[in-house]
């Protein structure tokens, strides 16, 4: 007979790949954490250049329509993806988990009910929702935060139901059951550890995707309002004048694509290292 | 070994690595091993102890990460494992069929059983096709209703079932060799005795040679007419069936034999097996000796070969003829404490 | 099977008219009185009073909805707040131009990622098989937008050989028409195709590694007999799942990509209306938009219940 053993972390080296994204991850965070150390110039400051001047040593990315420093806007830009993704992230990981846990544990008819529930949110395509939602309530960066929660929520408790379902059918669970043990020594000692690697992974995933998505709504307009340096706005802003001068809008969206790409490979190499599938999900 | 001369298909020094935590590992070291025509050759061994491997080895099937190191696979004339892709094809199905260990996982869950065993007719070509013949080999494996069986999907069909049907499409186009691996593991009792008579009467009728992978000794003694013992990837005993289970000379061939309960002898204690299978920790010599009543200290570095060579009855270990006297003064100990 | 099939219809069914329910809830938030937006901030309180009552805005908000469903469910979407034209027609016009964008798409999308995931299943683990997944990986990564810049900025401003703008109404024929929507589609289905390549790899590596494969080879059949007849039927019904996945995500893709080619289709008519809170436009364009995402779930759901063949015997 076969008795499944709980998965412990297999103790994996970081394939390569995941290695150099990870340095460049960190490099990225620490750049945004220190932001004044690094820009020689303020976000907003005006007329410091030429509009359109190409890159040089003052100024790496060269300035755009308005002579501002692009270099700077762009190291000034990424603690506010940074935050508000992370911020997101962490909110609907946290109670898409706990909802996710709850539903596979009541199982029955609270939980057919409640996975409709969350189909019918999910069936919203999450843009549109997000362009409502915000134009209804405003352009403050805590409601983008709650909003992109609200949307992730739904697709992460059904990744971390799913996780729970298949392990509180496991022998082992069962027969933790059977030696008395409680709800809550079974969760913390049998579920929590098997189902944290998923959540742990899904969390990275969706991080990617957060920053993926707030650049969007910045760059249709839906962020912060100008001059924040957000890039998605600049790279809306930046757009425009592209004949002019292309570094305004390569500048953030070259920073914006290896930033997501670093998570998405660091992702991978942290699923496999922990035993999951990698990363399969759709930016949704 | 028997026969070598007019051997249906003879292995010869196979070896095989597989990679396991890092390094390469063998699973099968210098078996040779031959199948005369209308014999049916049993291979007897524990889990793990690389059986299986040198059954696909038949078929030239390298399992997902292993290789094969050396040795040869002689079959109508050419070795089977230099052949290419294209040659096998002519090779599998239609000399050699093969039914594996687990049929639901064979049987492709997208198409109808009579689809699938069709496919291997069209395949081959030969004179017999259509539903005619389909029908007929489903009559010939014992499946009831053929034209209704024919239309069903795996999933639809018992284990037993299922099994029949495998060996259906292994026996399509009549070949000269059928490889089995395990093919009654998992099947309640009755169903295994059922699929063992229909082997054997496919053997009388149509004098295909087998090779039968199992670790059970008691399906083996039905229909093998001679058995290999195989340990930790090596051949510890070759031997007729009756004269293996008579007269068993190596130490793992007489603990698996006095493993079987019998109903007419009471308990036997000290001739079971002890310990386990340990591949990391394999002496250089007899690869047995950490499990050995009998073991003396040049056993574990003497390397043994099957002796008498070319007898047909052969074990590898030097202490063979020593054995039955050692056997019995230990019976006695055993009996005294047990 | 047809029990199932119709549950999953009556399902699809209640979400359309929950979703319905809340874009209604969700519009009803948005800042601004649609009798000022229209009449002006210079309007007299008696004109406001008297659009007011003609649009029903003083009629509680369940009621509206009830009278706005019942008219939509008759085709009635009511008339544009900003534009001075029915609904249905506005609308309409635009998915018309969203929807030949979609067919491009797909038609591009389907053979890419169906042979590529073949192609990369099958080449595993040799040059061709990374050097696609690297592709795969930057399609994945990187947002559309950027995806969209990039390739206007080296084949439109740079070589020049598109147009940066998808002004699709002033394309005149077929291939004039292809040339246009060519960088968009381009974006989108880059986009679409490098998750799909990823799945439908991943899927027809399970299956290739199966039991059921490994015999078919046993067999001694061609390896194109064991590729199409036993791997690829066994793959189809999760890449069917994918694609349904992916035309829901290209329901939000195809907004940004619309804004960034200043394309004149459904997804930024959205973005203009909410800007300008055109209300009814909103509604209308919203619904549309879920209820291709609804249906094409639901085809896909249907599909793979049809293709299971562990429901094919059952009665």
């Amino acid at each position: 007979m076969n008795v499944a053993k709980s998965r412990s972390v297999r103790a994996l080296p970081l394939p390569p790949v995941a290695a150099v994204a990870a340095v460049v991850l960190i490099g990225i965070v620490v750049v945004s954490l220190t932001g004044p150390l690094w820009a020689p110039y303020g976000p907003a400051a005006l007329g410091d250049g030429d509009p359109f001047e190409a890159p040089s040593f003052a100024h790496l990315f060269g300035t755009d329509n308005l002579g501002r420093d692009v270099f700077s806007r762009v190291v000034y830009g990424s603690r506010p993806v940074l935050v508000m993704a992370t911020a997101s992230t962490g909110l609907a990981v946290i109670i898409g988990a706990a909802i996710g846990l709850l539903l596979a544990y009541w199982r029955g008819w609270a939980d057919e009910l409640g996975m409709r529930a969350l189909d019918i949110v999910m069936s919203i395509p999450p843009l549109i929702l997000a362009l409502l939602i915000i134009s209804a309530l405003g352009n403050s960066g805590v409601l983008v935060v709650l909003t992109v929660a609200f949307l992730f929520a739904p697709r992460v408790a059904r990744v971390v139901r799913a996780a729970t379902l298949a392990i509180v059918t496991e022998d082992y669970v069962t027969a933790a059951i059977a030696r008395g043990e409680t709800a809550l020594g079974i969760a913390a000692r049998e579920l929590l550890p098997n189902v944290a690697g998923t959540v742990f992974v899904e969390f990275s995933i969706r991080t990617g995707y957060a920053i993926v998505f707030i650049g969007a709504l910045s760059f249709l307009g839906f962020g912060a309002p100008p001059p924040a340096p957000e890039w998605g706005l600049m790279i809306n802003e930046g757009y425009s004048n592209i004949n002019a001068s292309f570094w305004p809008v390569m500048a953030p969206a070259a920073t914006m694509a290896a930033l997501v790409i670093a998570v998405n490979l660091f992702t991978e190499g942290l699923a496999r290292m922990i035993g999951q599938r990698g990363v399969s999900g759709l930016r949704e | 070994m028997s026969g070598l001369a007019q051997a249906l298909i003879a292995v010869n020094g196979l070896t095989v690595e597989y990679w396991s935590g890092g390094r390469w590992l063998e699973a099968v070291s210098e078996v040779s091993l031959a199948v005369a025509p209308g014999e049916i050759l049993g291979l007897a061994g524990e889990s793990g102890c690389g059986k299986s491997t040198v059954a696909y080895s038949l078929l030239a099937e390298r399992r997902p990460g292993s290789r094969i190191v050396l040795g040869s696979v002689f079959f109508e004339g050419h070795d089977l494992l230099q052949l290419s892709e294209a040659a096998l094809c002519g090779v599998r199905g239609a000399r050699i069929g093969f039914v594996p260990q687990n049929p639901a996982a064979s049987l492709t869950p997208s198409m109808t059983c009579g689809q699938q065993v069709r496919e291997v007719l069209d395949c081959h070509g030969g004179s017999r096709r259509g539903r005619a013949a389909i029908h007929e080999l489903m009559a010939l494996v014992g499946l009831p209703d053929p034209a209704t069986t024919e239309r069903k999907y795996p999933h639809q069909l018992s284990g037993g079932q299922q099994q029949r049907v495998v060996i259906a499409m292994a026996l399509a186009c009549r070949p000269a060799l059928l490889v089995l691996d395990e093919p009654t593991t998992g099947l309640d009792v009755t169903t295994q005795w059922r699929i063992l008579s229909l082997l054997g009467d496919v053997r009388d009728r149509f004098g295909t040679a087998m090779l039968y992978v199992s670790h059970d000794l008691g399906a083996l003694a039905q229909i093998c007419d001679r058995i290999a013992v195989m340990y930790a990837g090596r051949i510890v005993e070759s031997a007729p069936a009756a004269a293996l289970f008579a007269e068993p000379r190596h130490p793992y061939s007489r603990g698996l034999l006095a493993s079987v309960p019998r109903i007419d002898l009471p308990p036997e204690l000290g001739g079971c097996l002890r310990g386990m299978l340990r591949r990391d920790e394999l002496p250089d010599g007899c690869r047995f000796a950490p499990r050995c009543d009998f073991a003396e200290p040049s056993c574990w570095t003497t390397a043994q070969r099957l002796e008498p060579p070319d007898a047909t009855h052969a074990a590898a270990c030097q202490r063979q003829r020593a054995l039955p006297l050692l056997a019995g003064k230990h019976a006695r100990r055993s009996r005294h404490f047990g | 099977m047809a029990r199932l099939i119709l549950s999953r219809v009556a399902l699809a069914l209640i979400t359309l008219l929950v979703v319905s329910l809340i874009l209604f809830w969700c519009v009803e938030w948005l800042p601004g009185d649609a009798a000022t937006r229209i009449l002006g901030r210079d309007a007299t309180p008696q004109s406001l009073a008297v659009l007011r009552q003609k649009l029903q805005l003083n009629l509680p908000a369940a009621t509206r909805y009830l009278h706005w469903l019942t008219a939509a469910l008759h085709g009635d979407f009511g008339r544009s707040l900003v534009a001075d034209r029915s609904v249905l027609d506005y609308v309409w016009g635009r998915a018309v131009n969203t929807l030949g964008l979609a067919a491009f798409v797909l038609a591009l999308y389907t053979p890419l990622s169906l042979g590529l995931g073949l192609w990369t299943a099958v080449a595993r683990g040799r040059a061709a098989d990374h050097l696609v997944s690297t592709f795969v990986i930057f399609g994945m990564c990187v947002p559309e937008f950027v995806i969209g810049i990039v390739l206007t900025t080296i084949f439109a401003v740079t070589l020049g050989w598109f147009p940066p703008l998808a002004l699709i109404d002033q394309a005149h024929g077929f291939f004039e028409a292809l040339h246009v929507l060519f960088l968009p589609a381009i974006t989108l289905t880059a986009a679409m195709t490098a998750y799909a390549v990823r799945m439908m790899r991943e899927n027809l590596i399970d299956v290739l590694d199966s039991g059921y494969v490994q015999m078919a080879r046993l067999k001694g059949l061609p390896r194109r007999r064991v590729l199409l007849h036993h791997a690829l039927p066994n793959a189809i019904a999760p890449a069917l799942n994918v694609t349904a996945l992916n035309i829901a995500w290209l329901m939000g893709g195809i907004v940004v990509v619309e804004t960034v080619f200043n394309f004149p289709g459904l997804g930024r008519l959205l973005v203009d209306s909410i800007s300008l809170k055109d209300v009814p436009v909103i509604l209308a364009a919203s619904l549309l938009l879920t209820v291709v995402y609804v249906l094409c779930n639901l085809l896909a759901d249907i599909a793979s219940l049809l293709l299971n063949p562990k429901l094919r015997g059952v009665a």
